[in-house]
């Protein structure tokens, strides 16, 4: 298996580096670096950054070496979202059976955050404890579950990766108010979203549509377009375009101008099937979320 | 600094420095002394962290300042002075620098960067095969590793536009991942680049053999859903066969395309691209 010195050691032969050589670059002694091939539990960071930069690989390239024990809550998240996908594909078949499954892992992962004192294992399996109530159809448990892991994540300043991916999968089963909350601090927080953050602000914003749509009120569905409207799209941002172009054919639907809401819904759902050439592609089917809950919610009230 | 910052987050997360103390089996002087960079820190102990404050190797360049290594830093600004339209003076003296460095530091990352300046700058100048010849000989020199880092992902998404099909063809066939979610998104983003600089150097240069080779070799490429960038490439990879039938009715699905791009996203740089991409299609 893979250790940081042995990813090292072949990255170094693959790119016909002498060791000699890159210990000099390290700032360490040949002895030195050939230890650490065979041990790597003491290597320093800062040893490990510059041998990086030597042999032109980045923390992103060492990721993908990286065996499971060194990052355990990462390598769990993974395992999580396997299972996620694995047990909706075959849910309706077996329900007992993959619900078991959830709460041996919902177990292990309790045992796991209680043994290594990391609180991201805990997070996980509330997460997942959120998607067992969603699958046994108790909505109230959904959302108070939701609404649980809320409570836990949404106080920090910095959301990784990790956090956001638990919030958007929970964002749809809390009130419009919370939602709001989580949007308004993902976009405002300082510094810079993480990749997996920019990737997410397009859903973030549709699950706040959604959210506004399910008060049925209409105000709250003209603030969130409001909202939407406001902002300006990344250049190459077309999930966040479409939402954004979206708008307008509700704001009309709103105003019961529906026949003309609808036409321009069909072109704008004609130009997304005209990029992706496929139905099912996530931008396709974004949009069409969205205008099924308005019709289906139809949201008239007005205080 | 980074041991100071990554403090900062644990702070903001509310997570209590005892377990994180017992998962990096040391006591709370010495967490104290690792944060403020008294002690320096080991790897083992920087991923413990990294797991415990819930962050990923991924996440870090942008969480921890100082984080993208020099080398990283290096070739981006060497890509955005190539990008940028220089001159043969500007490539010049760019490629003294690179080289200097080179000697100062013993990283052959620099020497790359180097004879990357070189090719753009041979071709520049005039000399054709020249510069293919030095853009072979520094892609065999990148091909030594079975995958290819980001660093070298970077300088062949420049490369790539002197290399012959072959060649081409060779490092879009190792770059793929064999699964769907392989790629971190900064790999994605370097390889969006490299397959459009392929295809728009292919339907230049490249023969009407090569062109119909295209699609099977883009459309290979498994992306996630969220790249559009490569949606809208593959896209157009189809109405090359159709050209080649009816000219036509290609252009009439290329300008459909566009026109939907254009309204969706009319800042987006992909319909620049798709433009030149058509224009290259459209001379044959």
């Amino acid at each position: 298996m893979n250790t940081f010195g042995s990813t090292l050691e072949n990255w170094r032969q693959a790119r016909g580096i002498p060791a000699k050589d890159l210990a000099r670059q390290i700032g360490i002694s040949t002895a030195t670096y050939h230890r650490s091939v065979h041990d790597s539990s003491s290597v320093r960071l800062d040893d490990a950054v510059n041998a990086l930069n030597a042999l032109r690989y980045s923390f992103s390239d060492l990721q993908e070496t990286l065996p499971p024990e060194t990052l355990p809550l990462q390598a769990a998240l993974s395992d999580t979202e396997h299972l996620v996908v694995d047990v909706m594909q075959v849910y309706y078949r077996t329900q007992k059976k993959q619900l078991r499954r959830l709460q041996k892992q919902i177990s292990a992962l309790q045992e796991q955050g209680a043994a290594s004192g990391n609180s991201g294992f805990t997070l996980l399996a509330d997460f997942l404890t959120l998607f067992q109530s969603e699958l046994a159809q108790d909505l109230t448990a959904t959302e108070n579950a939701a609404e649980h892991l809320y409570q836990k994540i949404s106080q920090q300043d910095l959301l990784t990766s990790f956090e956001q991916q638990l919030l958007l999968a929970s964002a749809v089963y809390l009130p419009f108010e919370r939602v709001q909350a989580i949007f308004s601090h993902m976009l405002n927080a300082p510094g810079e979203p993480t990749d997996t953050g920019r990737g997410q602000v397009a859903t973030l914003y549709r699950q706040f549509l959604q959210s506004a749509i399910h008060t049925r009120r209409r105000a709250a569905v003209l603030e969130a377009c409001n909202q939407i409207e406001s902002r300006e799209a990344g250049h190459a941002d077309y999930a966040f375009s479409s939402l954004k172009l979206l708008c307008r054919p509700i704001r009309l639907y709103l105003n019961d101008r529906r026949e003309l809401a609808t036409r321009l819904f069909r072109e704008l759902q004609r130009d997304c099937l005209t990029i992706t050439g496929n139905p099912n592609h996530a931008l396709n089917q974004g949009i069409a979320m969205v205008w099924l809950d308005l019709v289906t919610f139809d949201p008239k009230e007005e205080a | 600094m980074i041991g100071e910052t990554l403090n900062q987050i644990r702070k903001d997360k509310q997570i209590k420095t005892a377990p994180l103390c017992q998962a990096l089996d040391i006591s709370p002087a010495t967490y104290a002394r690792l944060v403020n960079g008294q002690t320096p820190m080991k790897l083992s102990q920087f991923f413990a962290l990294l797991d415990h404050l819930r962050l990923a190797p991924s996440d870090i360049t942008l969480a921890i300042p100082g984080m993208p290594l020099p080398i990283e830093v290096e070739a981006d600004e060497v890509l955005e002075l190539l990008i940028g339209a220089p001159s043969l003076s500007d490539l010049k003296t760019a490629e003294t620098a690179l080289r200097k460095k080179a000697q100062q530091t013993g990283n052959a990352g620099y020497t790359q960067l180097a004879s990357l300046v070189r090719v753009e700058a041979t071709a520049l100048a005039g000399a054709t095969a020249a510069s293919t010849e030095q853009a072979v000989l520094l892609f065999h020199d990148l091909d030594q590793v079975p995958r290819f880092s980001t660093f070298d992902l970077r300088l062949l998404s420049e490369l790539i536009a002197f290399l012959p099909f072959g060649d081409g063809k060779a490092i879009l066939e190792k770059s793929q991942s064999a699964a769907l979610n392989a790629e971190t998104q900064l790999r994605e983003r370097i390889l969006n680049r490299l397959y459009l600089q392929f295809m728009q150097h292919i339907l230049a240069t490249g023969s009407v053999k090569e062109i119909k080779a295209l699609p099977p070799l883009i459309t290979r490429r498994m992306v996630m859903g969220t790249n559009i960038f490569f949606v809208l490439a593959k896209r157009f990879t189809t109405f090359i066969p159709v050209y080649f039938r009816d000219p036509a009715q290609a252009q009439g699905q290329f300008n459909a395309l566009l026109a939907a791009s254009r309204r969706l996203a009319p800042k987006a740089a992909i319909n620049d691209e798709l433009t030149k991409l058509w224009a290259g299609l459209a001379k044959r």
